[in-house]
């Protein structure tokens, strides 16, 4: 029995696995967000089946800054969960 | 080995359970956004340029999203060169 959690090994196991999946498929909803929303902005002609030159330049702009965007909105809320902690940790005086 | 073959089973299991769930997920959004965008007003029928845009469009929603895997998986490499580590 893991004295800092209060659960056995077994149990840290399981719930790691399910931590696990529960990533893994919050990854992938990303990833379907991503290429929907790529795809939306991008494409706008169905008069053919191949992908023009000018929607795979779109959609190759389109993931780099969305993963750009992405990066930048977790380091700014990072920050914004320090200071918020900081702050909690200074106002009992 | 007896767990080795378990443990590759199991593996195996799971690949292809989430490769169904990607599939699925997949479909699901090909058939929202093309309904959305080929189908404008719905009719008792689905007309031929409906069904020839609908084709179209299903054709270049999974080259979108072979493109966009390939872009992903190609800037994740880029990173963990970058910073020699998977972060």
């Amino acid at each position: 029995m893991d004295p800092t959690t209060g659960l056995t090994q077994a149990e840290s196991r399981e719930l790691e696995n399910r931590l696990n999946k529960r990533q893994v498929k919050e990854f992938m909803n990303l990833f379907g967000n991503l290429v929907d929303n790529c795809f939306t902005s991008c494409v706008d002609d169905f008069t053919s089946k191949a992908l023009s030159g000018r929607e795979t330049g779109c959609i190759s702009r389109c993931v780099l800054k969305s993963m750009a965007t992405q990066t930048r909105l977790s380091e700014r809320f990072a920050e914004l969960n320090a200071s918020m902690s900081a702050e909690l940790q200074n106002k009992p005086r | 080995m007896d767990s080795e073959a378990v443990k590759k089973a199991i593996i195996k299991q799971v690949q292809l359970e989430s490769n169904m769930n990607n599939a699925k997920q997949l479909i699901e959004k090909i058939n929202e956004n093309c309904f959305q965008r080929c189908v404008p007003k719905p009719g008792s029928t689905l007309s031929s340029s409906e069904s020839t845009c609908a084709t179209s469009c299903m054709e270049k929603y999974m080259a979108a999203w072979n493109l966009v895997n390939a872009s992903y998986v190609k800037r994740i490499q880029q990173e963990v060169h970058n910073n020699g580590f998977a972060t």
